[in-house]
């Protein structure tokens, strides 16, 4: 998984040439993903 | 007494200051290409991912629970996308510069963040290994010697990106020497001042904000840049390879 992210998505993400959303779009995944493991414990 | 601190004290510089060792790899490959480039800004973004996530948000989650250290984390983080967005990109660019010069200036700046994250990761090494030390010499050697050990791509990652935006081995040799140098100067405050204050909810908190904004670095700056120079596929190698280096090195420390 961190292979096809760093690979393909976050470069994909990157091509349409909105870098910076990209990298927002990458903080709000981990936030989300925090949250629910937060709450899984 | 004295000798013992004196002893925990060189310790923790020797540990400190192979983050030079790592720069001088970075030093004497000659002219160094776009494909040398990519590597090993892959390389530095790789380390710096697999450090943040193994090593730094875990060691905040085991000292201050999963809450708080993600949210100092995501603090970091945070802190990093205003630094980058106050500090605009192109600050470079605005006197008609190349589209080279642009990704220089941009260089530059990553190089100083990673040398910022480095040292403030050298900075509680450095207090492990005095530490260590001061309980049971032995113990300290081992500890700087892991330490040293992991040292090595942490100098490179630092001295890759400055390389590449200044074209200068003197200022990389720079950079990854003043990084080391927070070790000692770690061990140093941690023998003065910082002991009583220092406590292991501070740590935790400086520990996982220093992840966060790590992490940032290599998402939005290192890893763009590395593909910039049109090696695309290199750039996941390196990538690849400096997250094995460090869980190597970290498995060693272990």
């Amino acid at each position: 998984m961190v292979f096809i992210s760093l690979d393909e998505l976050v470069p994909v993400a990157c091509s349409f040439g909105e870098e910076h959303l990209s990298i927002v779009g990458v903080i709000m995944g981990m936030m989300v993903m925090a949250l629910s493991l937060a709450l899984l414990q | 007494m004295n000798s013992t601190v004196g002893f925990a004290l060189l310790l923790s510089a020797l540990a400190g200051l192979s983050t030079t060792l790592g720069s001088l790899v970075g030093v004497f490959v000659r002219k160094p290409g776009p494909r040398f480039m990519t590597l090993t800004l892959g390389f530095s973004g790789g380390v710096m991912i697999l450090v943040s996530f193994v090593e730094l948000l875990q060691g905040g989650i085991d000292a201050i629970g999963f809450g708080p250290a993600h949210l100092a984390f995501f603090g970091g983080m945070g802190a990093m996308f205003l630094i980058d967005a106050l500090i605009p990109h192109d600050y470079m660019a605005e006197h008609h510069h190349t589209e080279e010069e642009k990704r220089q200036g941009q260089l530059l700046k990553t190089g100083l963040f990673v040398a910022l994250g480095i040292g403030i990761h050298n900075f509680p090494e450095g207090m492990a290994a005095f530490a260590g030390a001061l309980e049971d010499p032995a113990l300290g050697i081992a500890i700087a010697v892991a330490i040293a050990i992991h040292n090595i791509p942490e100098g490179l990652a630092v001295s890759a990106p400055v390389y590449a935006a200044t074209g200068s081995r003197g200022k990389a040799f720079l950079w990854s020497f003043l990084s080391g140098l927070a070790e000692p100067i770690g061990a140093g405050l941690a023998a003065l001042v910082l002991m009583p204050f220092l406590s292991e909810m501070v740590l935790g908190f400086v520990l996982a904000s220093v992840a966060g904004i790590m992490v940032f670095i290599s998402l939005d700056e290192l890893m763009p840049v590395a593909r910039s120079f049109g090696e695309e596929h290199l750039s996941i190698v390196g990538v690849v390879v400096g997250m094995m280096v460090m869980s190597l090195s970290l498995w060693m420390l272990q």
